[in-house]
């Protein structure tokens, strides 16, 4: 990964902007997951780049203090889902709705992760995946991902609820029982 | 072993090119970027179509940017923006870095105040700012005062609504502000509503400044001024029932006994006092 060739600190247009060593590391921490979350949204590589693309900028501008690298890692999420929301507000863009329409560009899916991942892009509403992604690989429990996402509690667990429900008529109930066994 | 779900989503990573493309996009943003050089021809054409709309454009920069009035939000973001008389926002400012912050996920120039307002209280939720124990504290202030009380008016229904959502939610205060205190505070560098709070602090601890509170949030401002008051208000009765012991002191007391018991009763006196100050200060009002 190149890093960029990042100006020093002294001339960066904002004082509050993060260093070069900050971003490099923050890529290198946050990438893939920021990269999921836009597989499960975006269905074009260039919709991809200006998401990834942009969600970075706002961390670099971002002058505020991570507490954590739990609560870095978390703010950058939020930031990744809101941006791929704005994104598909435009009445022309159509969205991802099966692993076909997804953009796989440079990515190359085993036959046995397919149906899992074509079963998550299928649940609808799309809300329904992130919830999904962030409690089944990410680990995140409902409390946690109510505050990232700005619900209640007990709205995430309805959203769980139902979007386990879709994924076991998709994949049938043994297969999503054991897609799921060893989750945190 | 772990579950499928993490296995499939392994295989989504990002790729070296989009890594290679994001770093050299935060490079350019991150860098100052070149003057460009116009050609003459384009530069003189430039300047007469300026010149060529300057006078309406005056007249329009007026109508629509000119605020006419201000609302702050102060909970430990701070933060100022303004309206024009179609009652959209045409700036903010941020007094702090978490104000700043709240700021740059908000696009809220150009949006109705109410949604503006909502936007922001929406975004310093999501930050995990409105506590049980919090204050939320606005201010408004309109140039033409008879907009004022309409103003404040629309804004408690605005921040009641919102607070509603969270059912934990701090206090709010909605309060009227003239202009002149408006302008004190920025000169301060701090929101008006932080002004305030720090002149009634200051009025029961002369060791205050704007400089050492300015950091704090109007919640600890004011528990610091209320505790500040109950100093004070011991330390006087404290003065009144060793009275006699001071009095013995001055005098060079005979007995070692009568001694001891009066240092004691000045040591609690010296020490309410260090605490709060006890120098006499005039009140100002808050509306000049």
């Amino acid at each position: 990964m190149g890093t960029g060739g990042f100006p020093t600190a002294d001339i960066r247009k904002d004082p509050f902007m993060k260093t070069e060593a900050e971003t490099n590391l923050a890529l290198q921490k946050y990438a893939d997951t920021i990269r999921r979350i836009c597989f499960m949204h975006l269905r074009n590589r260039n919709d991809l780049e200006d998401i990834f693309q942009d969600v970075f900028l706002k961390y670099i501008l971002y002058c505020g203090v991570f507490e954590t690298e739990a609560h870095e890692r978390a703010w950058l999420i939020r930031v990744a889902i809101n941006a791929c929301k704005d994104l598909q507000k435009s009445f022309w863009r159509r969205k991802v709705s099966c692993l076909d329409d997804a953009d796989l560009s440079n990515i190359s899916i085993s036959d046995s992760s397919k149906d899992l991942l074509d079963a998550v892009l299928r649940l609808t509403p799309p809300k329904y995946r992130d919830v999904i992604y962030l409690h089944y690989y990410e680990g995140y429990k409902a409390s946690e991902i109510a505050h990232i996402l700005g619900q209640k509690e007990n709205t995430i667990y309805t959203w769980l609820s139902r979007a386990r429900e879709q994924l076991k008529k998709q994949l049938g109930g043994e297969v999503f029982e054991e897609s799921v066994q060893n989750s945190i | 072993m772990k579950n499928r779900f993490k296995t499939a989503f392994d295989e989504i990573t990002a790729d070296p090119v989009l890594l290679r493309k994001t770093s050299a996009f935060l490079y350019m943003q991150a860098s100052a970027k070149p003057r460009r050089h116009l050609p003459q021809h384009k530069a003189l054409a430039g300047l007469a179509a300026a010149a060529l709309f300057f006078g309406a454009g005056i007249f329009l920069y007026r109508f629509y940017t000119v605020p006419m009035a201000y609302v702050g939000i102060d909970v430990n973001p701070s933060i100022e923006f303004s309206i024009n008389r179609l009652d959209k926002v045409v700036g903010s400012y941020a007094f702090n870095a978490e104000g700043k912050a709240i700021l740059s996920r908000t696009d809220i120039e150009g949006k109705a105040y109410r949604q503006a307002l909502e936007d922001i209280i929406a975004e310093i939720g999501a930050e995990g700012y409105l506590i049980q124990d919090g204050l939320v504290t606005i201010t408004v202030q309109a140039d033409d005062l008879s907009r004022q009380a309409p103003l404040q008016s629309s804004v408690e229904t605005i921040i009641s609504g919102q607070l509603s959502h969270y059912p934990q939610a701090p206090s709010a205060e909605v309060l009227p502000i003239s202009g002149e205190v408006r302008k004190r505070a920025h000169g301060c560098n701090v929101s008006a509503a932080k002004y305030l709070a720090l002149q009634e602090l200051m009025e029961v601890d002369e060791s205050a400044t704007f400089e050492s509170y300015s950091s704090y949030s109007i919640g600890e401002i004011r528990t610091q001024t209320d505790s500040c008051r109950q100093h004070r208000a011991h330390g006087a009765q404290d003065t009144a029932s060793s009275a006699e012991s001071v009095e013995d002191t001055a005098g060079f007391v005979d007995t070692v006994e009568d001694t001891a018991s009066s240092v004691e009763s000045t040591d609690s006196i010296i020490n309410s006092s260090e605490a709060c100050g006890t120098g006499e200060k005039k009140r100002h009002g808050h509306h000049n």
